[in-house]
């Protein structure tokens, strides 16, 4: 076996392994210790899932990718410019921003939104979806516009310029030029967006106040309920769409950005 | 068709003018360069025209309309970078249609198009290459054929040369003037290098700390400059400071008063003080005769073609290129200055 056959084998077991236990026990009806395998397997998991509690389960992965999806679109929208200005411009405060920027990422999610919390209230933001939404924010943003300050470093604007001068107008620039060039680097933060509100669990807790039942509440509620091959079931049915995204977007960057010059 | 009308130009960023006045008219189908050292505005002023640089103030007129106002995209004015700036997205056929997509124009119109300019910019059979597969030389060629595509009223060259080797250099020389008169192009490029700009324009227009300094044919801005600064810049370190009386200059360290060139007329510059300009390589190494002065070499390097000799006449320092690399430090020469080498810079 060729030592690159290997790694790939190697960093596959790595990312398959924890489902391993997952995929069991979603099909276990009986699982004791000490036995390795299931005593007993079974559909019931599933069927509580597809059946029992799929509205439940369904409204849960509506919430989800809704929330998911809205806060990734208003971070790149915001993130996109505020990219450009510090990738493209230099200007008095620049460190601070990027200091500011991070403070959401050091400073613990459950402070903020905490803290959030009673501003939420007062603004009657609290228990709304517009109001997760901002507090998913607050933990995406910083990210987003990370990434395409990064790209934006790399960004020659003279490009934009050029096509103004073929005929070019704003909007068709904007799309026909800026967007192919920062299309990997969108991706990817695009991609840490979503991710990143998909697995929100406290945050969302707290400032939805239980009003929004999305995936990861449903998940440790079920959790707590100690239902274990129902929380495997649903664990898988949360990691789903999240591989999707990032299959998605592997096949994209593979295309365009991963592929070097050298 | 394309007319091309700068008055009163001011161009800069923010505040600050880089360029103050500017007065300029490019004809149809006239090629002008805007010559001048690296980083006098030149570029700012194509951006300017092209309509990615607001004007500070003045007037761009272009077909006898001002387009002040008027978006870079609707200018028919094609900027081509000194970079080819081709986007890396599209192939070669796609980036030579960029322009015509834009426009709307699609299908076999604009395949007719592409293929047609393509083959007149040499780049026949290459539209399915991706931009990464082309030389530099092939690249700067895609980005003409991109402009010119477009048929615009006014094509604004960017130093296109500069980024290329010295034989590819030569060969997009030729295409750009081959393209350009072909297709009756108005033309105003930008250049820092005198014999780009000799070479290709009808007219140069030498830019000099932020002014039109001189504007004429390229004979006339190299062997009638305006002033000393335009002489220096194309290389005429010779100028003498002397009197002018009965059509012969005479000047102090000179033994000899040397007789001006029936050309130039004599009203003027009878009886005054003036400053003579006589080119280095117009100064001949002679045999010796009646009318030849004799001087010292002081120093002198082999250029190749020609060799830069460092002479003294009496108390005056004069350059000279000369093809004969014979001569040797210390050694006499006898110098022959004809009449036609003679530049009368005007009297202030």
């Amino acid at each position: 076996m060729s030592g690159r056959r290997f790694l790939g084998l190697a960093i596959l077991l790595l990312v398959l392994l924890p489902f391993v236990p997952l995929l069991l026990w979603s099909v276990s009806e009986q699982w004791f210790y000490p036995g390795l395998l299931p005593q007993k397997f079974g559909l019931r998991s599933w069927s509580y899932i597809f059946s029992t509690a799929s509205s439940q389960i369904a409204g849960g992965l509506v919430q989800s990718i809704g929330l998911s999806g809205v806060t990734t679109c208003l971070s790149l929208l915001i993130g996109i410019p505020a990219g450009r200005a510090l990738g493209l411009y230099s200007f008095a405060g620049k460190r601070l921003i990027a200091l500011l920027l991070l403070l959401p990422v050091i400073v613990p999610p459950l402070c903020v939104s905490m803290g959030l919390h009673l501003w939420f209230i007062r603004l009657g933001l609290a228990e709304t979806f517009f109001g997760v939404v901002l507090v998913h924010l607050s933990f995406c943003l910083p990210y987003t516009i990370f990434v395409l300050w990064g790209v934006f470093a790399d960004y020659n604007p003279e490009f934009e310029e050029q096509a103004r001068c073929l005929g070019a107008g704003r909007l068709q620039t904007l799309v026909r030029v800026t967007l192919p060039f920062i299309f990997p680097g969108l991706c990817l933060a695009a991609l840490f967006s979503f991710l990143l509100s998909w697995s929100q669990y406290l945050s969302t807790l707290i400032i939805g106040g239980g009003k929004l039942l999305t995936l990861p509440i449903l998940l440790f509620s079920l959790m707590d309920s100690g239902d274990r091959p129902v929380a495997a079931a649903v664990s898988l049915l949360f990691v789903l769409p999240a591989l999707l995204v990032l299959l998605a977007n592997g096949r994209l960057l593979g295309r365009q950005g991963l592929s070097g010059v050298r | 068709m394309g007319i091309l009308e700068l008055e009163a130009l001011n161009v800069g960023y923010g505040s600050r003018a880089i360029v103050r006045e500017l007065h300029l008219e490019v004809a149809q189908g006239e090629m002008v360069a805007l010559l001048g050292p690296s980083g006098g505005g030149k570029t700012s002023i194509l951006k300017t025209i092209a309509g990615l640089l607001p004007p500070l103030s003045g007037t761009i007129r272009i077909n006898g309309q001002m387009v002040n106002q008027v978006a870079a995209e609707k200018r028919e004015v094609v900027l081509i970078f000194q970079k080819p700036l081709l986007f890396p997205f599209l192939d070669v056929g796609e980036n030579i249609g960029f322009g015509l997509r834009m426009q709307g124009i699609h299908g076999a119109r604009a395949a007719r198009e592409i293929a047609e300019m393509a083959e007149l910019t040499g780049l026949g059979g290459l539209e399915r290459r991706k931009i990464q597969q082309l030389s530099g030389g092939q690249q700067q060629r895609v980005a003409l054929a991109r402009g010119l595509v477009l048929r615009p009223s006014l094509l604004l060259l960017d130093e296109p040369l500069s980024n290329l080797d010295p034989d590819l250099r030569q060969q997009m020389r030729e295409l750009i003037q081959a393209v350009c008169r072909q297709t009756r192009t108005t033309t105003l490029f930008v250049s820092h290098d005198q014999s780009e700009a000799l070479m290709l324009s009808d007219r140069v227009a030498l830019l000099l700390g932020g002014s039109i300094r001189q504007l004429g044919t390229p004979r006339e801005l190299f062997y009638r400059p305006a002033d000393r600064e335009v002489a220096a810049f194309f290389g005429c370190s010779n100028l003498l400071e002397g009197v002018i009386m009965d059509r012969h200059f005479s000047c102090a360290g000179l033994p000899l008063a040397l007789p001006l060139p029936s050309t130039q007329p004599s009203a003027q510059v009878e009886g005054k003080r003036c400053i003579v300009a006589i080119r280095p390589e117009q100064i001949e190494l002679a045999g010796g005769g009646a009318d030849t002065l004799t001087a010292r070499v002081e120093s002198l390097s082999f250029e190749g073609a020609l060799t830069r000799l460092e002479v003294r006449l009496g108390s005056c320092r004069l350059t000279v290129l000369s093809p004969h690399p014979g001569p040797s430090p210390g050694s006499d020469v006898q110098l022959a200055i004809p009449a036609s080498a003679i530049h009368v810079l005007p009297c202030p």
